[in-house]
């Protein structure tokens, strides 16, 4: 079921995606073609999850509203930074149910630069990995020495 | 008196071990050094600062006002494309993923996560007289009381950000669209200054000297700022470009192509090794 479309952003939200804007590592082509003022959230099955760099990407298939399907692809962070936030290769395999927020890209097509997925476990990964701005809370895991949450 | 005098020439040579010798090794030169230099060593060091530059009012040469008056902004920079080509040095070590240093004496070494990548520092020696280009350059460095100087030289075809467009570039996090990007000339020369500005904040001060781009030394800003990660995070990791399936970058048009997720997804399944 495809539940995305939601552009209203809460404050706490809202100040995690433009944390998620300032990560250097997606900066040098991932803010300019997303909109980090909007987010978008959709239940799909994984088609695939590239465990790559300088991007991870994740494949997802989406059933509209209509029945029609639609495959929507996600940027997420390198794997060395996702793998100090928490994630592993082996979270996501072809056929596993995911909830994914993302902002989306700016033209409309299917693409987003992911914010967090959560796993049919309840299990929640963030891209957290980054530099946030100066003066906002710093993201989890590694540059506060705090425990990741692996 | 006799006497007095032989005294104070066994005292003096009994105490001459306690004193630095005349001409001793420079800070960096033994394997003991390590106690006495500044900590970068443990853990790695996680940027904190944009990657590209706010604006700056160092004047740029004629030369370099032709070529910005005809720059086309560009939406990516080449890094974000299938083989991931370095930007180099300075842009290389802010990309995001950590600096980790390494010690032996004579050298500091600094694995570049991003691309994994490492620069090799010699300690108080000098230049080669004619250094082969590349793109992090050939690093001399010395210890100026605790902070690091290191003095670059020797660039192959590094991504050089001359400034921002008119209006833009004003923000915490400087974006590719925003920037100028130029060719450099013979002679560019990089000199940073890193020190601790606490047990767990690095901090990266960079003058660039290029006369072919400005007329005075170019400063940049802001100071990268680095925060150290410990235990497990700060272990190094490897870094692969392997993206080619799912990126195409145009340099024509400066920017990825942002195809259809479905399309790429064919190709990654009839290309999939695993």
């Amino acid at each position: 079921m495809n539940e995305h479309g939601s552009t209203r952003l809460s404050g706490v939200f809202a100040a995690l995606l433009l944390s998620a804007a300032a990560i250097p590592a997606s900066a040098h082509h991932s803010a300019a073609p997303f909109d980090m003022t909007k987010s978008v959230s959709m239940q799909g099955t994984v088609e695939k999850w590239v465990w790559a760099n300088p991007h991870s990407w994740l494949y997802i298939r989406v059933v509209e509203a209509d029945g029609s399907q639609v495959v929507w692809g996600f940027e997420a962070g390198s794997t060395g930074m996702l793998a100090r936030t928490g994630w592993n290769a082996a979270d996501m395999k072809a056929g596993d149910k995911v909830t994914v927020t993302a902002a989306p890209e700016r033209t409309g097509n299917h693409i987003g630069l992911l914010n967090k997925v959560q796993l049919a476990s309840g299990r929640v990964l963030s891209a957290g990995a980054g530099a946030p701005p100066p003066g906002a809370a710093p993201p989890p895991g590694p540059a506060t020495n705090a425990p990741s949450p692996r | 008196m006799i006497k007095h005098i032989l005294l104070l020439a066994v005292t003096l040579c009994s105490a001459m071990p306690a004193l630095p010798a005349v001409g001793a090794e420079p800070l960096g030169s033994s394997w003991t050094d390590v106690t006495k230099l500044p900590d970068f060593f443990t853990g790695n060091w996680q940027s904190r600062t944009s990657f590209l530059d706010n604006p700056s009012n160092v004047p740029f040469t004629a030369k370099a006002l032709a070529y910005i008056a005809q720059f086309k902004p560009i939406e990516d920079i080449p890094f974000a494309g299938p083989s991931c080509k370095t930007p180099g040095m300075p842009i290389i070590q802010r990309l995001g993923s950590p600096l980790k240093f390494f010690y032996e004496p004579g050298m500091i070494a600094i694995y570049v996560e991003n691309s994994s990548m490492t620069r090799f520092i010699k300690l108080n020696g000098k230049h080669s007289a004619r250094p082969n280009p590349t793109f992090l350059g050939e690093s001399i460095g010395h210890f100026e009381g605790t902070t690091l100087v290191v003095d670059t030289v020797g660039f192959d075809d590094v991504l050089l950000q001359y400034g921002d467009l008119p209006g833009q570039g004003t923000g915490p996090f400087v974006l590719p669209p925003e920037a100028i990007f130029g060719p450099h000339g013979p002679n560019l020369r990089m000199v940073e200054h890193i020190r601790l500005v606490d047990s767990d904040t690095l901090e990266d001060k960079l003058t660039i000297y290029d006369d072919t781009v400005w007329k005075q030394p170019y400063v940049s800003t802001p100071v990268q700022v680095f925060k150290r990660n410990r235990g497990e995070d700060g272990w190094p990791r490897e870094w692969v470009c392997n993206t080619a399936d799912t990126l195409i970058f145009d340099p024509n048009q400066g920017k990825t192509i942002q195809e259809d997720p479905a399309e790429v997804l064919k190709r990654l399944e009839k290309n999939d090794k695993h």
